[in-house]
């Protein structure tokens, strides 16, 4: 009995130990010999936003990924011997407060975060304007990204856009994304390659109800209505120019707010349309669980990613549902929409700039970026990211949407548009779907109302 | 002999007494309780004072110091429509939460005294106590499944399978609130069970045998000797339940978004005090919203406190 335990207990420890050691393919650099770059010294802290430090598992593909850390004793730690690094993991959750503390007491010498949080971060003084580095570093090359990303997104730039701040580092997808299938089972026309807000209504409309092949319930439209960036509806805005603001956002006690015009009562008037055409749980962000694969009931999906269609192609290598969906521009006159641009920023007290300089550099540059679209699927801010699936096509669209992007006052960098017009708005949607949306001019004339009032009180 | 020496000699005055009082001990005393009393002035007290000095000013939160504003803070929530719209969620879903959770968990801590098996006692205690460990979070995510507003979730598929139509639980604002009350009872059940049955162990046996006598039945021994023995427990669980039902932020925040959907019924006043701090970077009007928040539930729980006051006949 005592035997057959052992070799029980043997069997599971090994069977333990080949699960834990995971293969040998964790070369990160494709074979290429990484050598010293410099012999700068210094510690350098950092606090990364959602990246994963450790060897890991995708949970959706099931496939094996490689942790920062790995990655960076490859190569960074390779290239620079004598600077320490301090990596912080912190979660997305609740991570401008986390952050901010960390900021506040010093402890933190570089970070990926937010670009909203960034912006803020750096109107309040508590980040270091990164130009002098940019000048004095001639390997340094911002012609490698998006000149949108780099030159004018409120995350990278102080809001004069005469400061660099941040290094645009991870790109947000947001595409409109169409299922070929349910166009072709309702005889309607697919999506053009730029399709105003008008297009969609009307085909989006065609969709909703029964489906005359299968019978089930499909949905013309989706959307998150309660999106904490409100991305919809900033797309909305750009395309019926509807400004909301103007002004600057460093000066937000005397922005002059547009929030009650004619253009934005078609913003609204579109919003309460639409909201009749999406699943019910849509008003929480619930009800496109299967949007991107074989179960969707969902025509058009407002702000996509295309996420769940490129994982299934990942884990399965099946082409029927990359082919079944198909992304399109945003629905902004040129295809623009609200791009998101996470940045690494550095702290205003950091230790050891220089040192510190190095670690950004390389964290936001190229090689970094190859590594976490391979590992993550973190889409690239570079204008040539020849490392990209072929197959990728939403990431490929998402880029032509950034090449377009442009920065407005209807931007989570200006702070009463998060804490104010982003509720208001998603709380018109919820009622305008349970078919009790306000008056629109009522809710846009309180609505500009509570803004005037709001920055007065920051005179 | 030698006692009437000692007997002759008079008492150390109250000032030699106080010398002899603080020896080296004393001091080692005091080093040892020092880390826990500089904790809670660095921690407790001293974040207290700073919220209350940034609550008259206009500030980002970056520095204590900023543009002195009086008490304007104070009134731009107190004239601010949403703040009020959030107290009436907040004490709505809070008062709902504590009676029913109050009433459900006593009645199901009885259920569970009663039973004569302790096997069978510590697996409903187990049972009923296994919500209290799962976090917020997961209970927010396993409920906006079981709510889900169409058949694909388990109750409404229930619903429908007795031909009732499907309740958008959590996208309808008619029943949004009440539907975090159901959540939020799910979660709370055990922790209060389990403190009344504490509370019901150490109700006197020979009280319960006298009733008895007298020719009490079980439910009227229930009533009138178990419940009103059990009162500064049902107070202390009132407190707490109010407390905590007007600090409530996780399960409406992960539900309803920043915009305490649907329609600003799952707004609550932390959720308005974290736009304000977190989104507009408006710290001092956060902080003048804690400070109201503060006093409110001050106010409630000395009216709850002076309930208690009546003196008991089972004391």
């Amino acid at each position: 009995m005592k035997k057959a335990m052992l070799i029980l207990l043997s069997c599971l420890l090994a069977i333990t130990l080949a699960a834990c050691g995971g293969g040998d393919s964790t070369d990160v650099t494709d074979g290429k010999a990484v050598g010293k770059v410099s012999d700068i010294k210094g510690t350098v802290r950092v606090a990364l936003a959602g990246w994963k430090l450790e060897n890991g598992i995708d949970a959706l593909t099931g496939n094996p990924t490689i942790g920062l850390k790995e990655f960076l004793s490859q190569t960074f730690e390779k290239m620079y011997p004598n600077i320490k690094l301090e990596l912080y993991e912190i979660p997305w959750e609740n991570v401008k407060a986390k952050q901010s503390a960390m900021l506040l007491s010093k402890d933190v010498d570089v970070l990926y975060t937010g670009g909203a949080f960034a912006s803020q971060w750096y109107q309040e003084g508590l980040l270091r304007e990164l130009d002098d580095l940019i000048k004095g570093d001639s390997s340094f090359k911002k012609d490698i990204y998006l000149s949108g990303l780099f030159d004018s997104s409120y995350s990278t730039k102080s809001p004069d856009g005469t400061k660099q701040f941040g290094i645009p580092a991870v790109l947000g997808r947001r595409l409109t994304v169409f299922d070929t299938k349910l166009f072709q089972d309702w005889g309607v026309e697919p999506l053009t390659e730029k399709p105003t807000p008008q297009e969609i209504m009307e085909k989006a409309k065609k969709m909703t109800g029964k489906n005359p092949k299968t019978g089930e319930q499909n949905y013309g439209l989706y959307w998150s209505g309660n999106s904490l960036n409100g991305s919809t509806f900033v797309a909305l805005t750009l395309a019926f120019g509807a400004k909301g603001a103007e002004g600057k956002l460093n000066d937000m006690k005397n922005v002059k707010w547009k929030l009650n015009t004619p253009e934005m009562v078609k913003v609204m008037e579109y919003l309460k349309e639409a909201a009749k055409l999406a699943p019910a749980g849509f008003v929480n962000a619930q009800g496109a669980e299967n949007f991107g694969l074989a179960k969707n009931n969902i025509a058009i999906g407002l702000d996509q990613t295309g996420g769940a269609t490129m994982s299934e192609w990942r884990s399965k290598k099946d082409k029927a549902l990359l082919d079944r969906f198909e992304p399109r521009m945003n629905m902004g006159p040129k295809g623009e929409g609200w791009v998101a641009v996470d940045p690494f920023i550095m702290a205003k007290d950091a230790k050891d700039p220089k040192a510190a300089w190095e670690v950004l550099k390389f964290l936001s540059g190229y090689e970094t970026q190859k590594f976490m679209y391979k590992n993550y699927s973190y889409t690239p801010t570079l204008k040539s990211p020849d490392f990209l699936d072929e197959n990728d096509k939403f990431i490929k669209m998402a880029l032509k949407v950034a090449e377009v992007g442009h920065s407005e006052l209807m931007d989570e960098a200006n702070p009463f548009y998060m804490s104010d017009i982003v509720p208001a708005v998603n709380g018109f949607i919820s009622k305008a779907a349970s078919g009790n949306a306000p008056d629109i001019q009522t809710f846009l004339n309180d609505l500009q109302a509570r803004a005037e009032k709001w920055s007065a009180s920051l005179k | 002999m030698a006692i009437n020496q000692e007997a002759a000699q008079p008492l150390p005055s109250t000032r030699q007494r106080k010398k002899k009082w603080m020896t080296r001990n004393d001091w080692m005393g005091y080093a040892f309780s020092a880390p826990l009393i500089i904790g809670v002035l660095a921690f407790a007290i001293y974040p207290m004072f700073a919220a209350l000095y940034m609550s008259f000013h206009q500030t980002n939160g970056t520095s204590l110091t900023g543009k002195w504003v009086g008490t304007n803070n104070y009134s731009y929530a107190l004239s601010d429509p949403i703040f009020w719209q959030a107290i009436k969620n907040t004490i709505y879903m809070g008062v709902f939460s504590v009676i029913l959770g109050i009433g459900f968990s006593f009645i199901l801590a009885s259920l569970i005294n009663s039973l004569k098996w302790n096997l069978g006692k510590n697996f409903f205690k187990a049972v009923y106590f296994l919500p209290n460990v799962v976090s917020g979070v997961a209970t927010s995510l396993l409920f906006s499944f079981l709510f889900f507003p169409s058949k694909e979730g388990l109750i409404n598929f229930l619903f429908d399978l007795f031909g009732l139509q499907p309740v958008g639980w959590f996208t309808n604002p008619a029943v949004s609130r009440f539907s975090i009350v159901i959540m939020s009872l799910w979660g709370a059940l055990g922790y209060n069970t389990i403190i009344f049955l504490a509370g019901l162990q150490s109700v006197p046996r020979d009280l319960h045998e006298a009733a008895e006598v007298d020719g009490a039945n079980a439910f009227r021994r229930w009533l009138h000797i178990t419940i009103p023995y059990l009162r500064p427990i049902f107070v202390f669980m009132l407190i707490m339940g109010t407390i905590g039902g007007m600090k409530r932020f996780t399960d409406v925040w992960l539900i309803g978004g920043t915009a305490g959907n649907p329609g600003g019924s799952l707004m609550t006043v932390v959720l308005y005090i974290y736009r304000n701090a977190f989104l507009a970077g408006q710290m001092g009007l956060a902080t003048a919203t804690s400070y109201l928040l503060f006093i409110i539930i001050m106010l409630l729980t000395m009216a709850l406190m002076l309930l208690n006051r009546r003196k008991d006949s089972l004391d």
